[in-house]
């Protein structure tokens, strides 16, 4: 009777110590786990911050140097002047004010030379800014344009 | 012999689901940080390809102040392609070539290590106010040789 106690005492050890090196290795696991998570959302974003910036970058590059082109693609954008902002939805598509989550914004910068316009654009979540670029548009020179015409 | 037939087994199976549970979630972050890692550089390539740009974009602008003073200098188009042959190319550490009377100009800029922006320029002597000093043929991202020299993806890192 006594064996038998002491042999139950001993897998009840064991079965406790089991449980007790399962909950820690748990635990471990499940943080593991949420940093994964964490990181393959933050990836989502960045790379899609970065296709949404680029795309950005394209549309003014094709256009005349002001924000007409990019007004003309994110019609739901509020145009400041000197900044344009673009309201973006939870998978970065253009969206109304209030229904957004994420925000581009388009700001003019001071330009490199006299034909070659720079804007930095930046995507945003909040406050924070998940990726930002500078974007140039160069127009050529045209003798025209100097007034210089020769026949 | 039937009192001992639990003993231990609870152990092992245990072992097996932390073995399998640690491997899962250490693959799990290894893959979400080599596919952050993957982004980042994506973004960092980014920036690069957008530095390249403003530098290429200075280099026309310099190539366009130099052929804006050789047409007002030069008398015809002779001898304005003529010294635009010889000077444009030194401006933009570039190449000269005539190819079906077409005259080309090519520059590299470097976008990182094994990737360049290059740039080819077809020059013009602009007939008409409106006409720009050249047309831009290519300007395209090439990877360099160097960079295709069986690199291993680094599955592992």
């Amino acid at each position: 009777m006594k064996r038998r106690s002491h042999s139950q005492s001993v897998f009840l050890m064991e079965i406790v110590l089991n449980i007790l090196i399962f909950s820690i290795l748990l635990i471990i696991c499940l943080q593991l786990v949420m940093k994964a998570r964490r990181l393959t959302e933050e990836t989502v974003m960045l790379h899609r911050a970065v296709t949404c910036c680029n795309n950005a970058a394209s549309i003014y590059r094709a256009g005349d140097g002001s924000f007409t082109t990019l007004l003309n693609e994110y019609t739901y954008s509020v145009d400041t002047k000197k900044l344009l902002i673009i309201f973006l939805d939870d998978h970065f598509v253009p969206c109304r004010k209030g229904q957004h989550k994420y925000t581009m914004t388009i700001a003019a910068a001071e330009a490199l030379t006299d034909r070659m316009d720079r804007v930095t654009i930046s995507c945003q979540k909040g406050e924070s800014v998940i990726y930002s670029m500078e974007a140039y548009r160069y127009t050529p020179l045209t003798p025209g344009l100097e007034g210089r015409v020769r026949s | 012999m039937n009192r001992h037939s639990g003993f231990g087994f609870s152990t092992i199976l245990l072992t097996f689901v932390m073995i399998c549970m640690a491997t899962f979630c250490a693959l799990a972050l290894m893959t979400a940080q080599s596919d952050y890692r993957l982004s980042k550089k994506v973004a960092d390539n980014s920036d690069a390809y957008c530095i390249a740009e403003r530098n290429a974009y200075l280099t026309l602008a310099t190539i366009d102040a130099a052929l804006f003073a050789l047409y007002d200098s030069a008398g015809d188009p002779e001898s304005y392609y003529s010294v635009a042959s010889d000077k444009i190319p030194e401006l933009c550490n570039g190449s000269y070539r005539l190819e079906e009377n077409r005259h080309l100009v090519t520059f590299c800029i470097p976008i990182s290590e094994n990737q360049h922006l290059e740039v080819e320029l077809a020059l013009h002597y602009p007939n008409s106010g409106a006409d720009t000093f050249y047309t831009i043929n290519r300007w395209q991202k090439v990877q360099d040789a160097d960079g295709f020299i069986e690199e291993p993806l680094h599955l592992m890192q």
